[in-house]
């Protein structure tokens, strides 16, 4: 299913750069200006206050410095108390002062005045009368100080000009004070000198003493203490402070100068500053206006290259691995493949893992497909060999049935032989008997000739007698010939066996034969699960891998860590089922080898009792021509019984007639008798061969018992295979089923 | 787990049991992902981060370097590139020689391509049990100088191996 896209990467970078790049530069910029502004105004009076203070260091120093040097130099020298009295030290004096002060038009005078009330001034000037030097303000104030003074401003008495002045005491050699020195300075020049002095537009400069008396001032200043700060300016060191003077803002700066303790004050009107930060705030605007639009101008190319460069292939491989998901494995893209990037990357391990899976997963279909073919031919196989093995028990059920036969057709001649032996044991006693009276006979003809009656009642006894053997040897030959039938019956059934053992031992090579190909086939299906267990593992490997992968891709490796996890869940199933089918094989392969031992067994014993049927044949053939014999030698004693019950009627005829013949009677008796004893060895040996017969009847039931069971084990073992191929169809149709599963799966991906 | 290896069967279901409980969690996070696998028979985790791809040991034929420290096994040819291997048994003197096991064990032999700042190497390991989810609450530092820390994930405690000591 494809992800929804709400908000697409280049979405995100755009607001990206728009968070952190063009809102900190709009906060920022407003920041600056904005503080900027408040910067640039404190920076623009700490310049007002600086150039107060610039003016104060460069114009006010200088000139006092100036004034200062010139009165310290001359107030060092001693003689200056008789220039009173020395014209020429006076001229050379005034020239000296005159020349010095020639650069400084805001001096006034130079002038001295002593303590004894003389007073001497450069340029000269007449003085008013009563003029006491010691009265003034310079001098007192000189007087109480040992260094340069400063006066407050005061009316000069020469020109009525409003100055100030610089006095020092002047001493003699002796360290005596003999008056004071001072220069005149005019204060309507230093207010020009100021009013040139501009710190700004509209603002100007004041100078005030430190008793707040105006020295230097605009026009239209007239005192100092019409501020509402003068105070406050009289009270400091220095300061700068916001102040309202006619109806505007200005900036009030003042500093103190340091010899002379005067105040220099600055008044800048604030649209002075204003116009001065109008013009860089104006500045920093267009600068700012210039650094945004470049920004936005980057942030766009930077979205617009990003979406080129990395949202594009992404998509593309979004559409690939969704189409991919869907099962269609020929996806691919080798144009940014070819890419030399981390995108390029990207796509050729995206074409490889795609390329590999289909690989695999045709090599799985392949496979299966010939797992299914292999679990079909073992299926036929296992039919064929559990219809073999019906077929099989069938024939020894048959067999069994005819081994039973046989078994009581055996019996039947045992115990007629036995009959037959018996008959024939009575009928040797009697012929023993028969011999024994013979023999009296035989004796008692050649002892006495007169017992002739004697012999005459015996010769009836020996009719008798011979009339009972005929009856005995018709008995033993209807014996014999029963005998005989049932010998050819035994012979029948034996050749009977002998060709259902025949069948039995083709069905046994046949039935080993299907059993050695039903081996090699497991062997085969174990090399085929050897090559699909290499294949699971592989599977699992590369689920394994797919895993790790969609892992390290994040967010957009979820669907295909489905795909991975799906791949490895199927990998399992094939192990757990590869792990059965090996079982079964294996146990299949058991179950042949004890199949093959036991059908070499059975093979065994039948082939004992083949040669036992053979050898019961023998007996048979050999029992066959005894009782021909038998009959033959019975056939002769008929003849000579006749012959003797001729015989001895003719004897008895003619006994009375013919006694000298008794003698021949005697020979022939003895004739007789050695013809008894003859015939007796030869009934013997009947005898003898009858029981050989019997004991072999015995032997041949022990065998066909031994057969019986034989066959039982077999019909036995046939069914116990029966089964096992049933079990193998069974299992090779499972393996049929997941095969076929394994196919279906496999070919919902397009390959 | 008290043998050396476990019986194949056994293993198999070992990773079964394990595989099913770890692949039906879909959300594994990027930074708290680690990959398990066993050297001899210890559990340890390398970041899914410097993690490559895993390849069977089988699959690839390692030529041995000489002048190399011991542990280096040698290099293989990974799709056109040459990658380093490491057997980190033998680097900690743990067993002498480990081509010569077994080939059921060798069957189990992963080698673990790792990536730390560019460089590729492979690690040799004896089996590799997938993809955790660690518990960063769970963590525990280690002063050893085989592993940084203990890591605690799917109800186990691995041995989280810094790679980048290591290169």
């Amino acid at each position: 299913m494809p992800v929804k896209i709400k908000m697409g990467l280049s979405k995100k970078i755009l607001i990206g750069c728009i968070l952190f790049i063009v809102i900190p530069l709009v906060l920022m910029g407003y920041r600056l200006l904005k503080s900027g502004g408040d910067l640039v105004q404190e920076k623009l009076r700490e310049s007002n206050w600086n150039n107060v203070r610039n003016f104060d260091a460069y114009f006010l120093d200088k000139v006092n410095s100036d004034l200062q040097f010139f009165l310290e130099i001359w107030t060092d020298e001693t003689d200056l108390v008789q220039i009173f009295e020395d014209e020429a030290l006076k001229a050379s004096y005034v020239s000296e002062w005159s020349s010095a002060l020639l650069g400084y038009p805001e001096v006034a005078s130079v002038y001295i005045g002593t303590t004894k009330g003389d007073m001497f001034i450069v340029p000269e000037n007449t003085l008013p009368d009563g003029y006491d030097p010691r009265e003034r303000p310079w001098y007192q104030d000189a007087m109480a100080s040992e260094d340069i003074v400063w006066t407050r401003p005061y009316e000069d008495v020469v020109s009525g000009e409003t100055i100030f002045s610089l006095a020092k005491q002047v001493y003699d050699g002796q360290g005596n004070s003999i008056g004071v020195l001072a220069i005149d300075v005019k204060l309507s020049e230093m207010m020009a000198f100021m009013s040139l002095e501009k710190i700004s537009e509209n603002g100007f400069l004041i100078l005030v003493s430190n008793y707040g008396d105006l020295i230097a001032a605009p026009d239209g200043i007239t005192a100092f203490n019409q501020f509402e700060w003068s105070e406050r300016v009289l009270n400091s060191d220095h300061d700068s402070f916001k102040e309202l003077y006619n109806g505007e803002e200005v900036t009030v700066s003042f500093v103190t100068n340091r010899t002379t303790g005067w105040k220099l004050v600055g008044i800048v009107p604030d649209t002075d500053l204003f116009a001065q930060m109008e013009s860089l705030l104006f500045l920093m605007i267009r600068i700012f206006i210039v650094v945004a639009i470049w920004g936005i101008a980057v942030v766009t190319l930077l979205v617009l290259y990003s979406r080129l460069i990395i949202v594009k292939p992404i998509q593309s491989l979004m559409g690939l691995m969704s189409s991919a998901e869907s099962g269609n494995m020929t996806v691919r893209n080798d144009v940014l493949a070819k890419r030399k990037d981390e995108i390029g990357a990207l796509f050729t391990s995206f074409n490889n893992m795609i390329q590999g899976q289909r690989d695999m997963l045709i090599q799985v279909l392949v496979t299966a497909i010939r797992l299914r073919g292999t679990s079909g031919q073992v299926s036929d196989v296992a039919e064929a060999s559990s219809e073999n093995a019906q077929w099989q028990a069938t024939s020894m059920q048959e067999l069994t049935h005819s081994i039973g036969e046989m078994s009581t057709s055996i019996g039947e001649v045992t115990e007629s032989m036995t009959r037959i032996a018996d008959k024939i044991n009575q009928f040797t006693t009697g012929m023993q008997d028969f011999s024994a009276s013979s023999a009296d006979v035989a004796q008692n003809m050649v002892d006495t000739a007169e017992a002739v009656n004697d012999v005459v009642i015996s010769l009836k006894a020996f009719e008798a007698s011979i009339a009972m053997i005929g009856e005995n040897v018709k008995s033993a030959n209807e014996q014999g010939v029963a005998a005989c039938d049932i010998a050819y019956e035994g012979r029948a059934v034996i050749g009977k066996t002998i060709y259902e053992m025949d069948d039995v031992q083709r069905a046994m090579t046949e039935l080993t034969k299907i059993i050695a190909e039903l081996g090699s086939s497991a062997e085969q299906i174990g090399e085929i699960i050897e090559v699909i267990e290499d294949i699971t593992e592989q599977t699992s490997l590369l689920s394994l891998n797919a895993s790790i992968e969609a892992a390290r891709a994040g967010e957009h490796g979820r669907g295909f860590s489905v795909v991975a996890n799906a791949i490895g869940r199927l990998s399992e199933k094939s192990k757990v089922s590869t792990n059965d089918i090996e079982k079964i094989v294996g146990r299949i392969q058991l179950s042949v080898s004890e199949a093959i031992k036991s059908a070499e067994s059975s093979a065994a014993k039948l082939d004992r009792g083949v040669d036992m049927v053979a050898q019961t044949e023998r007996a048979f053939i050999k029992i066959d021509e005894a009782i021909l014999d038998t009959f033959e030698r019975i056939k002769q004693i008929t003849e000579a019984t006749d012959q003797q019950i001729e015989s001895s009627q003719n004897i008895m005829h003619a006994t009375e007639k013919v006694n000298d013949h008794t003698m021949q009677v005697s020979a022939s008796t003895q004739e007789n008798v050695s013809t008894i004893e003859e015939f007796v060895v030869s009934i013997e040996a009947m005898n003898a061969i009858t029981q050989e017969v019997s004991s072999n009847g015995r032997v041949q039931a022990t065998n066909s018992e031994i057969l019986t069971e034989t066959s039982k084990s077999l019909n036995q073992t046939t069914m116990e295979m029966s089964e096992m191929g049933q079990r193998v169809k069974g299992i090779s149709a499972e393996l049929s089923e997941q095969a076929k599963d394994l196919v279906d799966l496999v070919s919902k991906f397009k390959l | 787990m008290n043998g050396v290896y476990m019986e194949k069967e056994a293993y198999w279901e070992f990773l079964q049991k394990q595989s099913g409980e770890l692949w039906d969690e879909a959300d594994i996070e990027d930074a708290n992902c680690i990959l398990a696998f066993q050297l001899g028979h210890a559990f340890f985790g390398i970041a899914c981060a410097e993690i490559a791809e895993v390849v069977r040991f089988k699959d690839v034929m390692i030529q041995s370097v000489p002048r190399t420290k011991t542990g280096v096994l040698g290099i293989f040819n990974l799709r056109g590139e040459v990658i380093p291997v490491v057997d980190f048994e033998v680097m900690w003197n743990r067993v002498t020689d480990q081509t010569m096991t077994s080939s059921d064990q060798r069957r189990h032999k992963r080698i673990i391509i790792i990536n730390v700042n560019g460089i590729q190497a492979g690690i040799l390991v004896s089996g590799v049990l997938g993809l955790y989810s660690i518990d960063l609450s769970k963590t525990q530092p280690s002063d050893c100088r085989e592993f940084s820390a203990f890591v605690y994930a799917e109800g186990k405690y691995f041995k989280h191996l810094e790679l980048a000591a290591w290169l």
